[in-house]
């Protein structure tokens, strides 16, 4: 492909690397969850995706904020890429909880504090990239959304005190509430770490691939505009 | 815990590739077909007799 720089050909190999790594230790490292059984690996997958997930929208955020400053498309494309992403791994972080939920809790979804706020988590980065999709002017539609993206880094930090905060029956993996971690093995732990760090770099090649396309998009709205006069 | 829970685990892990490889494959077509847009553009623009 045209524009790869170094960043673009190392990713690729170090995250299959990660990715073989997490898989291997995931799946073979690490011992089954003494009340759980298997079911507990679930959690190795899920928390990757809730790092990737707050990742992106805090990029969002901070894209949001720089657009609504600066109104350069820079920000926008950055804003707009890693939305598209946090809701892509926000969705799978919600599956692979639902998924996990229904033979331990018994039912695939409950209206506890951090699912209920992670849902509007999820509605309201649909709601940024709706408005961008059925905008009619580009620029307000643009705006507004930086608008909603700053606003909903709020509820990722109402998500992340949810379960200090609230009665709730969402369980602390990294950190439980007396100050321990909810994975006792340090397989366990390793297994979560290479887990997250390969669904990470996951996401920054997805990301870098997504703002390659907005370019390439610049650069055919900009070839459009010349054939047209 | 029940053996057939491991249905689950295996549904956790396909759910969250088939997921990022819908989206990979999505992404690469749509990359593909704006170089070839650009590709046909410029060769437009090249055409243009000069103003």
């Amino acid at each position: 492909m045209r524009g790869l720089d170094l960043t673009d050909r190392l990713l690729p190999p170090v995250t299959i690397i990660a990715m073989l790594a997490a898989v291997y230790l995931v799946f073979i490292g690490a011992p089954d969850d003494g009340f759980q059984g298997p079911i507990q690996r679930i959690f190795y997958v899920h928390m990757a995706m809730w790092l990737a997930t707050f990742t992106a929208f805090g990029i969002v955020g901070v894209a949001s904020l720089m657009y609504l400053w600066k109104r350069t498309t820079r920000w926008d494309h950055l804003g707009r890429s890693a939305a598209e992403l946090g809701l892509l791994f926000c969705s799978l972080g919600l599956a692979t909880g639902c998924i996990w939920a229904k033979p331990i809790w018994g039912t695939w979804w409950t209206w506890d504090p951090r699912l209920t706020l992670t849902l509007i988590l999820w509605m309201i980065y649909a709601a940024y990239l709706l408005l961008r999709t059925l905008a009619t002017e580009p620029t307000q539609g643009a705006t507004l959304a930086a608008i909603l993206g700053v606003s909903g880094v709020v509820d990722l930090y109402l998500i992340n005190r949810a379960v200090y905060w609230w009665r709730g029956i969402h369980p602390a993996v990294i950190q439980n509430k007396e100050g321990g971690t909810g994975l006792a093995d340090p397989m366990m732990r390793a297994a979560l770490i290479v887990a997250m760090l390969a669904f990470f770099l996951v996401f920054l090649w997805l990301l870098r691939l997504r703002l390659r396309a907005a370019r390439l998009q610049d650069a055919v709205d900009d070839l459009r505009a010349q054939v047209a006069v | 815990m029940n053996e057939s829970h491991l249905g689950y685990l295996i549904a956790a892990y396909a759910v969250v590739w088939i997921g990022v490889l819908v989206y990979v494959s999505g992404l690469s077509r749509r990359s593909r077909q704006l170089e070839r847009e650009i590709d046909e553009l410029k060769h437009l623009v090249e055409r243009r007799p000069a103003a």
